[in-house]
This record gives structure tokens, C-alpha cells and sequence, in this order.
């Protein structure tokens, strides 16, 4: 299952590159990318990094609705 | 980050002692120091020179890596992007599902043990370059695939 993210809008509203994102939280372009187009589900360390980052929870990064569906 | 450049510094270190035992080899082959079973024959020729090629593909290989790290090894950034590139999870789960680094060092293993094989029996040789080359053909579709699924 993949998560949705709101990872494309926070950088958009930030002004940040995929390599810039990616360089601050310790992983590479390619990962931003795959978990943006939602075909890489991020760890719980790296979804963390990332909120962490924006300064938000991961719930709010996150879209795990389909996660309480099942 | 001060482990991580210790590591790559062992690496460097690794790569140049295989360099020297693959230029020991290259040239124990060229001054004719190591005859290969087989000797003047077409098999024999062809046997050699696969020999040298291989040989001298992996030096490339470790004389490409010994400069990325070291240029690595002079800029923060760099090295801080390299950690970055190496320890990426989506990286490590593509790698896993190929294989990992068990095939890679199977591969390398069975690959130079096929080189030092052809010294002795030809047999040998084919069949331990054939079993590494199909090892690394296999990773190498397997990481091709599992890089466009995730």
C-alpha cells in the first residue's frame, strides 16, 4: 500500500528541490521522487525526518485514511 | 560522518591491493610467467585474452572507484551526498531484492577464481566466468527491475 504525501506541495510552498529535501534529510533525489508519485512507501524514520523537517507530524505529511481502512 | 570517512579510506586501500594483484597477474600472464592449459590452440588464445579483459576490466572498475572516493573524501558535501546515496533505504531495498551484497561478493569471488582458475584447466575457467556472468546479468535485471517499481 501505497501513502499519499503532501511532500510536493511543502516543497512547492518552501521553495525546495527534490535534492535539496533529499539532502537534508539524509536520503537521495530518487527517493523524494518515488514516495511523491506514491510508488516508495517511506520508512517510519524517514517519514519522521521529513515532518520533522517541515515542522509537522507525520499525519500531517502522511495521508494514512486508507491505512485505517483496512 | 568521521566512520563513514575511515571506511571509504579502507576501500581506497582494499581497491589498491587488488589493483597490484591484478597488474601481478596481468603481467605474469604478458611475460608468459603463468601458461594456460591449453596453450597454442585457438582455446588457449582465446582463453588469455579473455583472461587479460577481465583482468583488466576490473582494474578500471577499482581505479573509477578509488578516484570518485577519494575526490569524495575532499569535499564535505560530497561526501556527505555519497553517505546519503549509500545508506538511502529505497536504495538498500533494491539492492536487497537483487541479490544484495552476498551475490556482489559471490560474483566478484567466483570471478577471480575463474581468472586463476585458467592457469590450470579450461573447463574450469568457462564454467566459473559463465556462473559469474550469469550472476551479474541476473542482478543487474533484477535491480533494472525493481528500480522502475519503486
Amino acid at each position: 500500500m501505497d501513502l499519499k504525501t503532501t511532500i510536493r506541495e511543502l516543497r512547492k510552498k518552501h521553495k525546495l528541490t527534490q535534492a535539496e529535501l533529499a539532502f537534508a534529510v539524509g536520503t537521495t533525489r530518487q527517493t523524494i521522487t518515488s514516495i511523491e508519485r506514491e510508488k516508495y512507501t517511506a520508512s517510519l524514520v524517514l517519514a519522521y525526518k521529513i515532518a520533522h523537517y517541515f515542522g509537522l507530524t507525520i499525519e500531517d505529511v502522511f495521508d494514512f485514511s486508507q491505512v485505517e481502512d483496512v | 560522518m568521521e566512520q563513514y570517512r575511515k571506511l571509504l579510506k579502507r576501500r581506497i586501500y582494499l581497491f589498491t591491493a587488488l589493483i597490484f594483484l591484478s597488474v601481478f597477474l596481468l603481467m605474469g600472464s604478458i611475460l608468459g610467467l603463468f601458461e594456460t592449459n591449453g596453450g597454442g590452440d585457438f582455446v588457449g588464445g582465446l582463453l588469455e585474452g579473455f583472461q587479460s579483459g577481465l583482468i583488466t576490466g576490473l582494474m578500471a572498475i577499482f581505479v573509477f572507484f578509488i578516484v570518485r572516493y577519494a575526490a569524495v573524501l575532499r569535499d564535505d558535501k560530497k561526501l556527505k551526498e555519497q553517505y546519503n546515496r549509500e545508506n538511502d533505504e529505497r536504495r538498500k531495498t533494491i539492492k536487497e531484492k537483487s541479490g544484495g551484497n552476498a551475490m556482489l561478493a559471490s560474483t566478484i569471488i567466483i570471478l577471480f577464481a575463474g581468472i586463476i582458475s585458467g592457469y590450470f584447466n579450461q573447463t574450469v575457467f568457462f564454467t566459473l566466468t559463465g556462473c559469474g556472468i550469469f550472476q551479474l546479468v541476473l542482478s543487474s535485471v533484477l535491480k533494472a527491475y525493481y528500480t522502475i517499481k519503486y
